[in-house]
């Protein structure tokens, strides 16, 4: 190899694999969406665990799989998130825990099947150029990452650190993983008034809608009951954030995920809290869910206890020797 | 898309999940709700109100991104409801944009529909589109989409049945009684007008976005060859629309 290659080589990549970090603020009053990780959560676990500032810019991986060959002499790597398992040089390793690897070695990443994002940070992150100020991929406005799109086989990126210095390797336990869940948690509005009670009854109190087929970054489709609304269905567009629960003509929610557009012109039911956002940005189409409506104080709760937990992060992984 | 439109006696302030805050100043569409959408808008980024991280205004409401470690909801919406509009002149700086179209054919494949469909000439509607004055009400769905109102009655039309799955950066169509300009390329169910060498929104230009919000836009038709002169001379930042100043004091005629 020559020493111009100093990273990692794309040798296959399925459709979703893409940069992302988290995400693109600043510029929703001009149509651009925040966009960034769809489990922003498990993005910084994945810079945690090879020690860099939470939010530099990692590979995500969406349901399917991918291969590297480190093409510089040395790096450190982590891969977290979702149910992917992990080769190297096909022999397996272990997930949410940092790896030495050297020039030549092949990272092989397995897809997913229930959990289905996931993100491999290396130590001193890679060369890309910000677009407003973010790197995060948005496929729909060809912005960030490489060229504006998902990354493909024969793209290599350029590790901004040459050598990964000698250190103890250091893992996150899977016992210390955030719970999973299946009934998120919602705070009801802004439009819950367009909305018949029994709309709202079902929406809280139905045990299982489903994820549709026809669901992506952009938006979750929920298959099951449908929510009967007052009125045409239609508002004056107005802003949306990912989490939204919209509710178009056909009864059929969908709930906004991060690529959303920055408004919309359906009512809003609900919004899913940001603390349980990433856990339900995990399940694929098919997974059934459900939701609960808490109060303004109770998502805050969450929020910061959440916070709490991710700064207090590094204090919890385990140094292996 | 409701006709009617109403200013709020108070604004209605409610949470959008645990870190927004929409504020709904009226409803419909009318230019006098959306310009205080914009003024109160604009007196939140220049009081800096604490905890706002970004603000997102629409066509008659303002959502505002906050830090819940920073400021609560009530406390948020305690400061803003003591900003008094009614008091405030009107200091946002407004421009009048003058943007090229390029009708019809390859450039506009709803035209010739359009015109069928309101019992009108090809020309006609081109006069029609062309000599109107619109308000940009907001940019939003995608970068640099920028939603028109000011359309004329006689060119009100329904979106198309089946969307197209591919409209380019700077089409020019029509949905409903709103006119838009599109930013980039997306999948639309807009009637396609006509296509501007006009880039509402470039990542390589400084600044990035040139129109915004409570700006006028007028169109004037030019044929493909001036189209595709003008594109050209936009790749090489040499042209972009020609704009003036609508602010206090200054004349809106070039």
């Amino acid at each position: 190899m020559s020493s111009a290659s100093r990273g990692l080589l794309v040798l296959q990549a399925g459709i979703g694999t893409m940069i992302q970090d988290l995400g693109r603020p600043g510029y929703r009053r001009y149509g651009v969406t925040r966009s960034g990780a769809m489990d922003p959560l498990a993005l910084q676990i994945a810079n945690c665990l090879v020690g860099n500032p939470f939010d530099t810019p990692c590979i995500e991986l969406n349901i399917g799989g991918a291969d590297f060959r480190v093409t510089t002499d040395s790096l450190r790597c982590a891969f977290h998130g979702g149910d992917f398992t992990l080769d190297i040089n096909g022999l397996p390793a272990p997930v949410s825990t940092s790896l030495h690897l050297r020039q030549g070695d092949i990272i092989s990443i397995n897809s997913a099947r229930q959990r289905i994002r996931g993100y491999l940070a290396v130590e001193g992150g890679f060369e890309l150029e910000p677009v407003l100020g973010s790197c995060a991929t948005h496929v729909r406005s060809a912005l960030g990452g490489l060229d504006g799109g998902p990354l493909e086989a024969g793209q290599e990126l350029i590790c901004l650190q040459e050598l990964a210095p000698a250190r103890k390797e250091v893992s996150l336990p899977y016992m210390l993983f955030p719970r999973t869940r299946r009934q998120f948690r919602v705070i009801l509005g802004p439009q819950a008034d367009r909305f018949t009670a029994e709309g709202i009854y079902t929406f809280l109190n139905t045990t299982a809608f489903r994820i549709d087929k026809d669901s992506d970054s952009i938006g979750y489709r929920l298959a099951g009951k449908r929510l009967e609304y007052l009125g045409d269905g239609n508002i004056v567009s107005d802003p949306v954030v990912p989490g939204c629960v919209q509710v178009p003509a056909s009864g059929h929610p969908l709930i906004l995920m991060a690529d959303c557009p920055t408004t919309g012109g359906y009512p809003k039911i609900a919004t899913v809290i940001s603390t349980d956002l990433p856990d339900l940005a995990q399940l694929p189409p098919g997974a059934e869910v459900s939701f609960r409506s808490v109060s303004l104080e109770e998502a805050h709760i969450a929020r910061q206890k959440r916070q709490h937990w991710l700064a207090n992060l590094p204090n919890q992984l385990i140094t292996l020797d | 898309m409701s006709q009617a439109s109403q200013l709020y006696k108070t604004p209605c302030y409610s949470p959008v999940g645990d870190c927004a805050m929409l504020i709904e100043l009226g409803q419909g569409i009318n230019p006098a709700i959306n310009e205080r959408v914009l003024q109160l808008e604009n007196q939140i980024r220049k009081l800096k109100v604490s905890g706002v991280v970004e603000t997102t205004p629409a066509y008659a409401s303002l959502l505002l991104h906050y830090d819940p470690d920073q400021v609560s909801f009530s406390d948020l919406q305690a400061t803003v409801s003591s900003i008094h509009l009614d008091s405030l002149p009107t200091e946002r700086q407004r421009f009048g944009w003058q943007i090229p179209v390029s009708y019809g054919g390859e450039f506009g494949a709803d035209l010739d529909y359009v015109a069928e469909y309101h019992h009108l000439t090809t020309a006609e509607v081109i006069r029609l589109h062309s000599k109107a004055r619109y308000r940009v009400y907001m940019m939003g769905f995608a970068p640099g989409f920028t939603y028109l109102g000011g359309l004329p009655e006689q060119l009100h039309t329904p979106r198309r049945d089946n969307p197209r799955l591919h409209t380019p950066a700077g089409s020019v169509s029509i949905g409903g009684m709103q006119a838009l300009i599109a930013g980039v390329a997306m999948p639309s169910g807009w009637q396609l007008l006509g296509q501007t060498p006009l880039a509402t929104y470039d990542p390589q230009r400084d600044p990035p976005f040139l129109i915004a919000p409570g700006d006028e836009v007028h169109f004037h038709p030019v044929n493909a060859t001036e189209f595709k002169r003008l594109e050209k001379a936009a790749a090489k930042g040499k042209w972009a629309a020609e704009k003036v100043s609508l602010s206090e004091g200054a004349d809106s005629h070039e």
